[in-house]
């Protein structure tokens, strides 16, 4: 996929050449979305919002590769869902915390019903976990532990200096590990904290 | 003792603030070296170091989401864009009128004032400081009486020294003494003063007054009007330009 051709056609209103970097970025910008929402519809809506935005202003985007600013786009729609959501609580944050539908959008890559198991309890403890976090140091654990971006790319995205990404993380990573290790007894086997 | 514990606990926490920058590999030579110095001696903090990395794994490990659905944009995200385009060109060519509008308004409001002050500095004459004494300071004979006053306040003693009626006569006596001895002197001030104010003969009492009246009578000047009801208009058009730009922003989504 030649992405500089496909955002130069976008530029010029190519809805198709854009909806081909759509396909190809769709995937990481829910699974970003959905981690710092924590539930499925949310994320949905932020993923939809974060590419027409990215596509209203395709012109003004300056850079190598799309990635980082798609997901500035996708963490910034993500805070004016949690901005909405804290003037309007419409939904008991139980129920967005722990989101079990989520757990049926999980790969499939033909794993065995123990693997499945131990995937859905895993994910449904460290989306609890995330959302103990405050919202830029769940963004910056998101972007750089399960998107695995650079120290200097999760600065691109979030525009923090180098010193704030690090301490963020170090303080988001701590936090973590802290709530796995007082719910050690829900993590799965292989995955306990020594 | 207190401040070996401070420095003890500084370096953990010095320590512990580096353990993920050290795991990502995000430190600095010697940041890197004083941390493994650190925990080659600090078995509490080799232990943060062994969960940090576990954390970071099990993150790693995070089992990744399909997405629920295609987002892809339908045609009517083209028509809406390009409608959203082209008010943004219309927003940055408003801008553009509106600065270049500032420009002529200063221009002509400076030419303006520019002519109005060199107007008013020629109809006010050659005469560099154009203020005349006021009248309260001038002596004159038979003013001497309100004078006497402040003198006739004197301490006793000094108004025996200096009788009230020779303190009242001095000051006229000594201006009639002056002219008597000096009058060509004195016809040449008449002269000057004649000279610089052919009209009325009589020094004018309050020149700050002329410099307001040839101010007003400058701004008469069609070139100056003309120059400062261009700026009024364009100042309006500007102050029009600026409101459409700003509503047009606060139409635009996001």
């Amino acid at each position: 996929m030649n992405e500089a051709a496909l955002i130069a056609q976008g530029v010029q209103g190519s809805v198709e050449a854009f909806n081909q970097l759509v396909l190809h970025y769709q995937q990481a910008a829910y699974n970003v979305a959905y981690r710092i929402l924590g539930d499925a519809d949310a994320a949905t809506d932020a993923t939809q919002d974060a590419f027409i935005r990215c596509y209203n202003a395709l012109d003004q985007f300056h850079g190598p590769t799309l990635r980082p600013w798609l997901l500035r786009i996708v963490t910034n729609c993500c805070y004016d869902q949690l901005r909405a959501r804290f003037r309007r609580p419409a939904t008991p944050i139980d129920d967005l915390v722990e989101d079990e539908e989520a757990s049926y959008l999980l790969r499939d890559d033909q794993p065995s019903p123990e693997q499945v198991l131990e995937q859905s309890d895993l994910n449904s403890l460290l989306q609890n976990a995330l959302a103990q976090l405050p919202p830029e140091q769940r963004a910056v654990v998101v972007l750089a532990d399960i998107e695995q971006m650079s120290y200097e790319e999760i600065a691109l995205v979030m525009s923090l200096a180098l010193g704030t990404v690090k301490s963020r993380l170090n303080r988001a990573r701590s936090k973590l590990r802290d709530y796995m290790l007082a719910h050690k007894e829900q993590l799965p086997d292989r995955y306990r904290l020594s | 003792m207190i401040s070996l514990m401070k420095r003890q606990h500084n370096s953990h926490q010095h320590t512990r603030d580096n353990l993920s920058a050290l795991l990502d590999g995000q430190l600095t030579t010697h940041e890197e070296a004083a941390t493994r110095a650190h925990l080659a001696g600090c078995a509490k903090c080799r232990l943060e170091l062994q969960t940090l990395e576990q954390m970071r794994a099990i993150l790693r490990e995070a089992p990744r989401l399909d997405a629920p659905r295609s987002f892809v944009l339908d045609a009517s995200a083209a028509e809406q864009r390009s409608w959203l385009v082209r008010q943004r060109q219309l927003v940055t060519r408003l801008y553009r009128a509106s600065s270049v509008l500032a420009a002529a308004i200063l221009l002509l409001a400076g030419v303006a004032g520019w002519r109005i002050n060199t107007l008013a500095n020629e109809s006010a004459g050659l005469v560099p400081m154009s203020y005349a004494i006021p009248a309260e300071d001038t002596w004159e004979e038979g003013t001497a009486d309100e004078e006497a006053p402040a003198m006739r306040s004197m301490p006793a003693d000094e108004q025996e020294a200096y009788p009230a009626a020779d303190l009242a006569k001095e000051p006229a006596s000594d201006l009639v003494a002056e002219e008597a001895a000096y009058p060509a002197a004195a016809d040449e001030t008449a002269a000057t003063l004649a000279k610089a104010y052919p009209s009325g003969g009589e020094a004018p009492s309050e020149g700050f007054g002329d410099i307001q009246q040839t101010r007003e009578s400058a701004l008469q000047d069609p070139l100056a009007r003309t120059l400062l009801t261009a700026a009024a208009i364009l100042a309006v058009i500007a102050a029009l330009l600026l409101a459409a730009v700003l509503w047009l922003r606060a139409r635009q989504p996001g």
